[in-house]
This record gives structure tokens, C-alpha cells and sequence, in this order.
């Protein structure tokens, strides 16, 4: 952690700036993901449906 | 005094986040992902798709929806075809037959080209399930449409699908794609008000219905269940990681009733008493005449029609052909002749009270042999074939009376 | 759970949307109460709700008193109603039921006559905040007055049904704060993100170990070496990931809407000691058990025996808080001993100071045995004790 800090200190400052953005959006893509299948896998019974007897 | 403050942990650093980029990220993902869907939902994902078998339907924890299924009659059917959709139960599906051998299979040839066959049968779906409600959904793309449903002999239908697969019935019914129908919305205000646990289990379908409609998860998540990767479990992979196979991967499970292999698998004795006491049951719906007559009780004749009159809406009946299914000879032999004059005064009755209604309705399956069939109702390829080959006429002189066919 | 249904979903985006628009403080909290109150009783019913507005009159008017004894009352009321609607039958089976079985079944009877079919939503919780409420009053601290910031103490939608369990003297200093603030993006991205990583917990890991524990514990004895421990490791991670996933969506809503809910886990599978597992794990109800159990029955005061009973007492009744059945009073007995042992071991002569040495030396021996003790814990707490302690027997092949 502390040689991370020390990386990044080293990185001139707009390029972090640019840096924390596209992780930002990133993240922003991921969560809009889970939301996105939040909403498919609530619709979806929880326990696996089984119905094979005949 | 002001009480104190425990020691709880500080909250969780979210400090490298920059809100506008974050933010700006999962608006632009959830649009992506909803125009996606919005395409995928009009895209046939399903190539050479023959019938819902288990590892892509319901009882495999593959729901498929409305969109995906009235895409696939879309992808198989031409302009100018009649599009026979085919919906009902595990008996139209065709459990025992393998999917090369399945019954629409048959009838798509015996019909021809002019006809396009598309199964949407679900194991221990109702008329009014799948199928139904997709020919529903198409009925303006596509007006020449028959749709041929199955039920057993004096069993009433519920005009708004049934058990596991009237979600697809409420993707409709929400959507706003159906028929009004006024006597179905009559019978769905009497369901709730009589099974008010049901409420809140609808309302959340309903709920679901608009979110769905903005941003087609359901159909992203299907298509990725399908083609990249599963993410819930079935009845096969119950649990992660196995159950990341793709569905594609799956072939269609069912197997040919008439490989010798199954042979004891047909009838087998421990079912007997339990497949004898559903053919007998059906005595408690009748009385005996003194003439011998086994005669419908007056409550289950109403009862019958009632439900099979409100089941489909009025303009759609006259393209509904209703098969009753017969049951095997091997358990109607076992019958004493005046318990096999009943059961066949059961089919009689219903398929009277279905046309009676508005509906072309026909039965089959007394004049089928032991091999026909798998076990009591579903049939192997030899009964299947028997069966398009009675339904085939009967499609043909609908289209010629609906003046589907110049 | 109520976070994973698309009527919370639809909810929390009016709400929260709304919240957001409003110009004022007072219109800001009217709207909040409004949608709390809706949030309650579309998830509780008129049965669920009507006991919680009883208990929450009957805490909002012993405050304003500000009298011990009439606090004192209320508290004995809002426990005895959590015994009455949680415990009753668990009660009448253990208390009554050896001595006359005639009686337990009349009474058994009779309690669900009067019952609803199941106990109030988050009475536990509600209990809970309620206690700790009077008995800071008690000790001097100032009462809510305005009953609309008391309402939004009592039924906060996000902390509701599961927690985490507030603290009045931070929540409405956060409540106001959040009333009075413009609109944060800020805010907003770290609240949905809390709420994405709660989900993910919940739907990516947690259900996904549930299908996994369901289909191979009923065939545990049949599975070698590695996978009696992979269903061991499943068990203690599934509760882990459920529970503090369904923190995080709590307090990611809150944060949304300004507000600061007090943090529930912290590593806990990170902890060296059992003191420090209990810091880390449902911190919210540890701290309570801490500060409205444990510290009132004497704490570490008097001793160390006297310490050990506490913590005994304590824990059982934090088991006994999860649910009216023996395995969590014994669940909360194991931690008891547990954290007694922890307090203590270094005194056993020779053997202590040893321990105590290697411990130190190596603090992955203090992680090991803490964690393989907690996670054993779990056994007791989901499966009834004959079943646990089998499983645990076999995990070691005996």
C-alpha cells in the first residue's frame, strides 16, 4: 500500500486526475451491471425450480 | 447530558470515487445494457429452435419471455405462411420424443410449406399458458394464425395461464399486448379477491412489467444465459461453477419412447393404482341414468363451459383448435367396460362443450395402440406421428374456413 | 428480503427522488416520514404495524417524562412485547411444557389465539432501539421531542427490518444535516456504490453459496476431506456475505439520502481474538449488548468471575435474540465461554503464559484458532446441536 502511495505520488497530477475518472467510470459501468442483473435475478425464483416427474 | 457515542468503526472509504465519472458510468452502462436488450428482445437467440426443452424453460430455471418467444415465430415464419403456433402441456411438447422425431416436426411436413409449426408447449402448462398467449401477442403481425392447445377430458381452463408459466400470461397482460378481454378481466378480478396472498406476488410482476419495458434486462440476461454463460442454477448444475455452462451447450434431453431401452419405463407397476384412480376419478363428475347412460352432473357441464367459454376471447376461438387427449390402452384394457364407457363419454362431453362454446375441438387417441404411447397420456414418436396426422386435416379445413388459404 | 423485491426498488427511487426535490427541512421530513410509514406498512400489515405504533407511543411519551421509573416501565413494556410476540411459544415448549404438558398445550393454545401469524416485522430491532433510547433518557440524555423526528428514528425505512441498530445521538444530528443539505452527487455515487457491493454480496456470492450448501450439506457425511471443509468454509462466508451485504444496501439507501447509519461489519474474518471477532462482527448489536447488557450487569468490574458470568449472560441472550430456539442460546453460550476463555486463558498456570507466548510470536495461530472457533459457532447457530456437533466430529474425520 504505502509503495502504491508512493507510485502514484510520482504521477503527475492530471494524468491521476484522468486516472481516478476512468476508474470512477468503471465502477459505474460494474454497479449499472449488477443493478442490471439485480433486476433479471429477483424476478427469478430463489431456489432452482425443479419440476421433472413426468 | 447527551447520551454517548460508541465506538463504531468509521465508514467505509469511497473517497477515490469521483461522483460525475461514477454516476455517468451507470447511467451510460443501464443505457447500453437497455438498448442491448431492446435489440436482443427482437433477435431470435434460440437457431434451430424446435420446443422449450427442460434446460431452457421453467423447470430448468429458464424463463423465457414473451419477446423471446414471439421472436422466434418471427424468425421462422415467412410472410405468407399460416403461423400454427402450438401451446399446451408436456403431451404437445413431446415428452418421449426426441426432438428430430417430435411430433410438430411431422406436421409441419404433412402440412407443408404453406404452414409454419412452432411448439411452444410447456411441461404442465395449461391452454391458456405460452403458446396462447404469444399467438395472442402476434395476432395483429401476424392475423393468419392458428393456435392448436391440449387439455384433459373435463378439466377447467383458467383464462389467465396457470402455475409457473403465467408470468408470461402477465408480460402480456401488463405489457398491454393482449385482446380486452372482459370476462378474463372479470376472472382475474375474482382471483385476486379470493386469493389476496396473490396480490403482492402480482403487484411485484407488474413492477416488474415497467422495468423491464425501460431497460430489457430480462431479455440481456436470458440471451447471456443462453449464449455466454448461466447464472443460476438448474435441474442439472445445481450449483456454481457448473451451472456457467451456456444453455446452448445443452442438448435437447428427451428420449425416444420407442427404444427398447424405456421399455420398462412406460408402465411401470408401481404407477398402476395411481394412473388407474385418475381414470376412474373422473366417475365423480358423472351420475348413471337408469338407461345405463353415464350423464355429466349439471354442475360440471356449467362449470366446463363457463371456463372454456371465457378462456380464450372471443375473436381468437375460432382459430384455437382444442385437442382432448385419450389416454393408453394398456390401462384403459384394465378398465371393466362400463368404466371404459364413462371414460369415453368424458371425452365425448368435453369436446361437445368446447365446440359448443366456439371452439374447433377434437379428441384422439382411442384408436392408438399400447406402443403409441410413452405412459398413460404423452406419446412416443408413433403416437405423435398418429396425432399430426389427424390434426393436419383438421388445421388445414380451419385455414380454408378462416380464408387463410386462396 | 425486502431489499431484493421490485417494490422496494420502485420505492426507494420515489422516495429518495422526492427527498431530494423538496425545498426545506420540514417538507424534506414529512416526506421522509410519509414514505418510512408506507415502507412499514406494505411490508408489516395493519397486524405488524399496529403493536410497533403502540410501542413507539408508549417510548415517545415515557421520554418526554424523563422519569426512571416511568422509562423503566416502558422498557419492561418493549421487551415484554418482543418475549410475547417472539418467544411465547419458545417459552411455554421450555418453561412450562416439563413440568405440565397439559398446561403448555392449553397455553400454547391460548398465545396463538391471540398472536399473529408471525411476529411484527423488526420487533427485534425496533426493540432494540426503543430500549436504548430510554435508557439514555434515563441516564440523563435529552428526549426527542418532535414527534416527527421520533417517527423517523423509530421506522427509518433503510434500518427497519434488519438494522443496522441507530443510536438516536447520531442519527438526528445526520437526520437534520440531510434535511438541510442541497442534493450531493457525491453522496449519491457513494450510496449506490455501497448498494452495488451490498447486491453483489448478496446475489453473486451469498445466494450462490446458499445453492451450494443446500445441495451438498444434507450429503455431508459423504463427502471427502476437502469438500467437508469447503461446505464448512460455505456456511461461515454465506452468513458473512448475506448479512453484511444486506448492511451495505441499508446504509448505502441512508447515504443516498444524506444520512449516516452506524457500520455493522468490519473484516470480522480478519479478527485475532474473539474480543476483536465480536468489534468486527454486527458491531451494532455487539455495542448494544455491550452498553445495555453487559455494562449494566457489572461488565469487568467485579472481578474476573463475575466478568466471565456476564459475558456468559450476555452472549445468551444475543443468541437468544436471533431466534426463539435452543441452538442460538447455546450459539450465544459458545461465544460466552469463548470470549471468557479469551479474558482469561493467560492465567492458567503454565500452560497460559505458553499459549499466551505463541500467540504473540505468531499472530496467524491467534487468527487460526479464533476464526476455526467463530466459524464452528455457525454450526451451532444453523443446524439444531446434534447435527452441528456431528458435522464437527466428522470435519476432523472422527
Amino acid at each position: 500500500m504505502r509503495r502504491l502511495k508512493a507510485l502514484l505520488a510520482r504521477v503527475p497530477a492530471p494524468c491521476i486526475r484522468f486516472l481516478a475518472a476512468a476508474v470512477s467510470f468503471l465502477a459505474g459501468l460494474a454497479v449499472a451491471l449488477m443493478f442490471d442483473y439485480l433486476l433479471y435475478r429477483i424476478g427469478l425464483p430463489s431456489k432452482p425450480f425443479i419440476y421433472v416427474s413426468f | 447530558m447527551s447520551p454517548p457515542n460508541p465506538s463504531f468503526p468509521p465508514p467505509a472509504r469511497f473517497g477515490w470515487i469521483h461522483p460525475r465519472c461514477f454516476l455517468g458510468g451507470i447511467v451510460f452502462g443501464l443505457g447500453v445494457l437497455a438498448l442491448v436488450g431492446w435489440k436482443l428482445s427482437r433477435t431470435d437467440y434460440h437457431p434451430g429452435f424446435v420446443r422449450f426443452h427442460s434446460m431452457i424453460s421453467p423447470e430448468g430455471n429458464y424463463y423465457p419471455t414473451l419477446d423471446e418467444m414471439c421472436a422466434i415465430a418471427r424468425a421462422k415464419c415467412r410472410p405468407g405462411q399460416v403461423l400454427v403456433i402450438v401451446g399446451g402441456n408436456s403431451i404437445l411438447l413431446g415428452v418421449w420424443q426426441r426432438a428430430e422425431d417430435v411430433w410438430t416436426r411431422r406436421l409441419q411436413e404433412l402440412l407443408g410449406d404453406r404452414y409454419c409449426v412452432v411448439n411452444f408447449a410447456f411441461r404442465g402448462g395449461s391452454p391458456t399458458d405460452g403458446g396462447a398467449v404469444v399467438a395472442e401477442a402476434l395476432r395483429r403481425e401476424f392475423p393468419r394464425q392458428i393456435l392448436i392447445v391440449n387439455e384433459a377430458a373435463v378439466t377447467n381452463v383458467e383464462s389467465f395461464g396457470h402455475g409457473p408459466y403465467r408470468y408470461i400470461f402477465w408480460q402480456g397482460y401488463f405489457g398491454g399486448r393482449l385482446m380486452d378481454a372482459p370476462k378474463r378481466e372479470a376472472r382475474i378480478r375474482e382471483y385476486l379477491r379470493d386469493y389476496p396472498e396473490q396480490r403482492l406476488p402480482i403487484l411485484e410482476t407488474r413492477i416488474s412489467t415497467w422495468f423491464d419495458a425501460a431497460l430489457h434486462y430480462h431479455d440481456f440476461w436470458n440471451w447471456v444465459t443462453v449464449e455466454c454463460f448461466g447464472t443460476v442454477p438448474s435441474y442439472r448444475e445445481q450449483y456454481f461453477p457448473y451451472f456457467l455452462r451456456p444453455r446452448r451447450v445443452y442438448p435437447d434431453p428427451e428420449v425416444d419412447g420407442t427404444d427398447p431401452a424405456y421399455r420398462d419405463h412406460h408402465y411401470p407397476l408401481s404407477s398402476l393404482d395411481a394412473e388407474m384412480r385418475i381414470m376412474r376419478g373422473l366417475s365423480v363428475y358423472y351420475h348413471r341414468e337408469p338407461s345405463g347412460r353415464w350423464v355429466l352432473s349439471e354442475r360440471s357441464t356449467s362449470d366446463l363451459a363457463m371456463y372454456s367459454d371465457e378462456a380464450f376471447p372471443e375473436p381468437l376461438k375460432k382459430r384455437t383448435l382444442v385437442l382432448i387427449c385419450g389416454s393408453s390402452p394398456y390401462y384403459r384394457r384394465l378398465l371393466t367396460d362400463d368404466e371404459r364407457a364413462m371414460v369415453r363419454q368424458t371425452y365425448a362431453d368435453t369436446v361437445a362443450t368446447w365446440r359448443r362454446v366456439g371452439y374447433p375441438a377434437m379428441d384422439y387417441g382411442w384408436d392408438f395402440t399400447a406402443e403409441d404411447f410413452g405412459d398413460r397420456t404423452h406419446l412416443t414418436k408413433l403416437g405423435g406421428w398418429k396425432l399430426a396426422a389427424q390434426v393436419a386435416p383438421e388445421v388445414s379445413a380451419m385455414a380454408k374456413r378462416l380464408g387463410y388459404l386462396k | 428480503m425486502i431489499f431484493t423485491t421490485y417494490w422496494f426498488l420502485l420505492f426507494a427511487i420515489a422516495a429518495i427522488t422526492v427527498f431530494r426535490l423538496l425545498p426545506g427541512p420540514a417538507w424534506r421530513q414529512g416526506w421522509l416520514a410519509v414514505a418510512c410509514a408506507t415502507f412499514h406498512w406494505h411490508f408489516a400489515g395493519p397486524a405488524g404495524v399496529k403493536p410497533i405504533i403502540v410501542l413507539m407511543v408508549i417510548t415517545y411519551l415515557a421520554g418526554l417524562t424523563r422519569r426512571l421509573w416511568v422509562c423503566a416501565l416502558a422498557m419492561v413494556a418493549c421487551v415484554a412485547a418482543l418475549c410475547f410476540y417472539k418467544y411465547s411459544l419458545f417459552l411455554i415448549g421450555s418453561a412450562v411444557h416439563p413440568f405440565s404438558a397439559a398446561l403448555a398445550a392449553a397455553l400454547e393454545r391460548l398465545a396463538r389465539a391471540v398472536m399473529p401469524g408471525a411476529p411484527p416485522l423488526g420487533v427485534s430491532f425496533f426493540t432494540f432501539e426503543f430500549v436504548h433510547y430510554l435508557f439514555e433518557v434515563r441516564r440523563g440524555g435529552e428526549p426527542i421531542r418532535n414527534p416527527l423526528k421520533f417517527l423517523l428514528f423509530a421506522i427509518f425505512f433503510p434500518s427497519l427490518v434488519a438494522g443496522p441498530i441507530k443510536r438516536y445521538a447520531q442519527f438526528l444530528p445526520s437526520l437534520g444535516e440531510a434535511a438541510r443539505s442541497p442534493f450531493s452527487s457525491a453522496e449519491l455515487a457513494e450510496g449506490l456504490a455501497r448498494v452495488g457491493l451490498g447486491f453483489a454480496k448478496k446475489i453473486l456470492i451469498a445466494d450462490q453459496l446458499t445453492a451450494y450448501i443446500d445441495f451438498f450439506q444434507p450429503h455431508f457425511d459423504e463427502q471427502g476431506f476437502l469438500g467437508k471443509w469447503a461446505i464448512f468454509a460455505a456456511i461461515a462466508f454465506r452468513i458473512l456475505m448475506d448479512f453484511s451485504g444486506y448492511s451495505d444496501i441499508a446504509i448505502g439507501c441512508a447515504r443516498i439520502l444524506g444520512i449516516r447509519l452506524p457500520e455493522n461489519f468490519n473484516w470480522p474474518y480478519a479478527a485475532r481474538d474473539l474480543q476483536e471477532f465480536w468489534i468486527r462482527w454486527h458491531i451494532s448489536l455487539s455495542l448494544w449488548i455491550r452498553d445495555y447488557v453487559y455494562i449494566p450487569l457489572g461488565g469487568g468490574r467485579h472481578g474476573w468471575t463475575r466478568r466471565v458470568l456476564n459475558a456468559l449472560c450476555a452472549f445468551a441472550l444475543c443468541g437468544l435474540w436471533h431466534g426463539p430456539a435452543r441452538h442460538f442460546v447455546l450459539w450465544g453460550l459458545y461465544h460466552g465461554c469463548g470470549l471468557g476463555l479469551c479474558a482469561t486463558y493467560a492465567r492458567i498456570p503454565e500452560l497460559g503464559p505458553a499459549v499466551e507466548q505463541v500467540i504473540r510470536r505468531d499472530p496467524i495461530v491467534g487468527w487460526a484458532v479464533t476464526q476455526l472457533y467463530a466459524w464452528f459457532g455457525w454450526l451451532l447457530f444453523f443446524y439444531p446441536t446434534a447435527v452441528a456437533w456431528h458435522m464437527a466430529r466428522q470435519l476432523f474425520g472422527l
